[in-house]
């Protein structure tokens, strides 16, 4: 099975906002509810220099994604292409994988009591299209695809461990994150 | 001809059961026989959907053509009146007879109303079906005091609903502390500090002598002559199995419809499911528990030769409502032999995880209480940012 994944370049990514808000439009998500969210860190390292960097973040479609093992009815699942995605006829809306999500990705919807997150727009890509955030990207930051096509030389360019996120060992996440390094004085 | 399989109860117990059979037999017969006049619902989401934004036609189990692509034949809004185990037959409120072959008992519970002087009042609801689902919202509309009897996870799950619509709740419970079987004393005291600091009034280990008012309930009378005025008194005070139509046709029953690790009945040809039933596992009357019952009773009555044991992992309590989350799982009561270990802390120190929303709302501070037998973890209280439960086990 391929292992998809979103692939994020943070020194091309100029915080516009653009991917949140075409995944919002998009998927018409309720007030409150984002399935993608791009925000801008002040980081101060052990060095004492001080950066800028953006984070678009959404879903990671972890390879032990705790959604999935913790949910009490079997509604949060890989999918035929291994992302992960709540079947809406099985959730009740317990709101446990909103809570053991260390990404922040399940959101309970006001509107249907259940739970909801990326799905890095399946329906779309059934049609052969980009999901909506890679699509709005003006930078092309952000890309989705297939990880297993990369070389391990390519791989060994990015990283899914920043400063702001969740030790990656936890959950073994889908992402690659091409790092804004620390400018040289 | 094809094996007729009748179920009775159109509950996820019975949707599981009959998702199984016609999985395990493509040719199978299946009759779905329910009491309430709807398809089969996901009834957790009746409590924690927003009042004002429920459609019902959001809680379905499954849409309109699952039934006909499955072949299901549902019957709506009909009881079962006998079940003749001799001649094979079910006979229904409007008089009709269903034959089976294999049948499911999976009837399910309901609302335990305690006698309780004028409980037949207007305005006294429980929460179990849609129906009562609508009265309560219609009455919460005009409502501005209520009156919660039972402290349990529906009781504050509702209180939440409408403290959040502005009426003044009350919850009222007999046992001495909130959640009594789910969480020891301290970390019920600690909850119910919570509550209180919310603005909903609590009062446990209260008798209740009467409901008050003439036609319509004006509000709940206590043993010792306090006086709750309310224009709601919701009544959740837990479920009883429905075992009366078993019961009557010889089937063993006790408390719930007696069953063994096979949920085959003391009738080899009528198998349990869901609610109501009774076996080695306790049941807890959650959803899991029901749903896996429903699959291993469905599999169990096509597989007669070859039966699955019921198993089941097992049922942490998760509560999201009033503004913190609550998470109890295993033994969780201080007992001889039982070490607790308390500790506490407040969400500022987790400062490494900016990126981290969690929009579920969880107060400033985490309690965590674990309690170990021999040295071994065998239960866990979490209260507030509950996003540790990920680091529990799934059985002790």
């Amino acid at each position: 099975m391929a292992t998809y994944g979103f692939i994020y370049d943070q020194t091309r990514c100029i915080g516009c906002n653009a991917c949140q808000m075409a995944c919002k439009d998009g998927h018409d998500l309720e007030l409150g509810l984002f399935f993608r969210r791009a925000e801008s860190f002040e980081i101060t390292d052990e060095n004492g220099k001080f950066q800028t960097v953006h984070y678009s973040g959404a879903c990671n479609h972890c390879s032990a994604a705790l959604c999935a093992a913790n949910c009490p009815t079997g509604a949060m699942h890989k999918q035929s292409d291994g992302t992960i995605a709540p079947d809406q006829n099985m959730c009740i809306g317990c709101g446990t994988c909103t809570w053991v999500c260390p990404y922040g990705a399940p959101k309970l919807s006001h509107v249907t009591g259940r739970s909801m997150k990326c799905d890095a727009c399946f329906d779309r890509r059934q049609e052969g299209k980009q999901p909506l955030c890679v699509e709005a990207c003006i930078t092309h930051c952000l890309r989705f695809g297939d990880l297993d096509t990369l070389t391990e030389e390519e791989k060994s360019k990015y990283t899914s461990a920043l400063p702001f996120l969740p030790d990656p060992k936890l959950t073994k996440p889908n992402l690659l994150v091409l790092k804004k390094e620390e400018k040289n004085e | 001809m094809s094996d007729k399989y009748l179920i009775l109860g159109s509950g996820i117990a019975g949707f599981s059961a009959a998702s199984a059979i016609r999985r395990e037999d493509p040719s199978a017969d299946i009759t779905m026989v329910g009491a309430e006049n709807e398809k089969t619902y996901l009834r957790p989401l009746l409590s924690k959907t927003d009042f004002a934004r429920f459609r019902k036609n959001n809680i379905y189990a499954a849409k309109d053509n699952w039934y006909e692509e499955n072949r299901i034949n549902l019957i709506k809004g009909r009881c079962v009146t006998e079940i003749d185990r001799d001649k094979h037959i079910v006979k229904l409120d409007d008089g009709t007879v269903r034959p089976y072959k294999k049948c499911i008992y999976a009837l399910g519970a309901s609302c335990f109303v305690p006698p309780i002087p004028g409980k037949d009042k207007k305005s006294v609801l429980t929460l179990r079906t849609v129906r009562d689902f609508h009265n309560l919202r219609r009455k919460a509309m005009t409502a501005e005091r209520a009156v919660f009897i039972g402290g349990g996870i529906i009781g504050m799950e509702m209180a939440w609903e409408l403290h959040k619509m502005g009426i003044h709740c009350t919850i009222l419970e007999a046992a001495p502390r909130l959640m009594a079987r789910q969480l020891d004393e301290e970390a019920s005291e600690r909850l119910r500090s919570h509550i209180e600091g919310i603005d909903i009034e609590c009062h446990t280990g209260v008798q209740i002598s009467e409901l008050t008012g003439e036609e319509a309930v004006t509000g709940v009378r206590l043993l010792d002559g306090r006086t709750f005025p309310a224009e709601i008194v919701v009544l959740s005070t837990g479920v009883r199995p429905v075992i009366i139509p078993a019961k009557e046709s010889g089937i063993q029953c006790d408390r719930g419809v007696l069953a063994d690790e096979y949920l085959v009945t003391s009738d080899p040809d009528i198998l349990t499911a869901g609610d109501c039933v009774q076996c080695s596992i306790p049941n807890p009357g959650l959803w899991k528990f029901a749903k896996v019952s429903g699959d291993t009773a469905g599999y169990n009555a096509v597989h007669t030769d070859d039966m699955r044991l019921f198993r089941v992992g097992n049922f942490p309590v998760i509560l999201t409502a009033m503004g913190i989350g609550l998470f109890a799982s295993g033994s969780t009561q201080e007992e001889d032999g039982i070490i607790a270990e308390v500790s506490c802390f407040s969400h500022s120190e987790d400062q490494n995880h900016m990126f981290r929303v969690n929009h579920n709302e969880c107060g400033m501070q985490t309690y965590r209480k674990s309690f170990y037998r021999d040295g071994k973890l065998c239960g866990i209280v979490l209260m507030g940012d509950i996003s540790e439960m990920r680091n529990v086990p799934v059985t002790f």
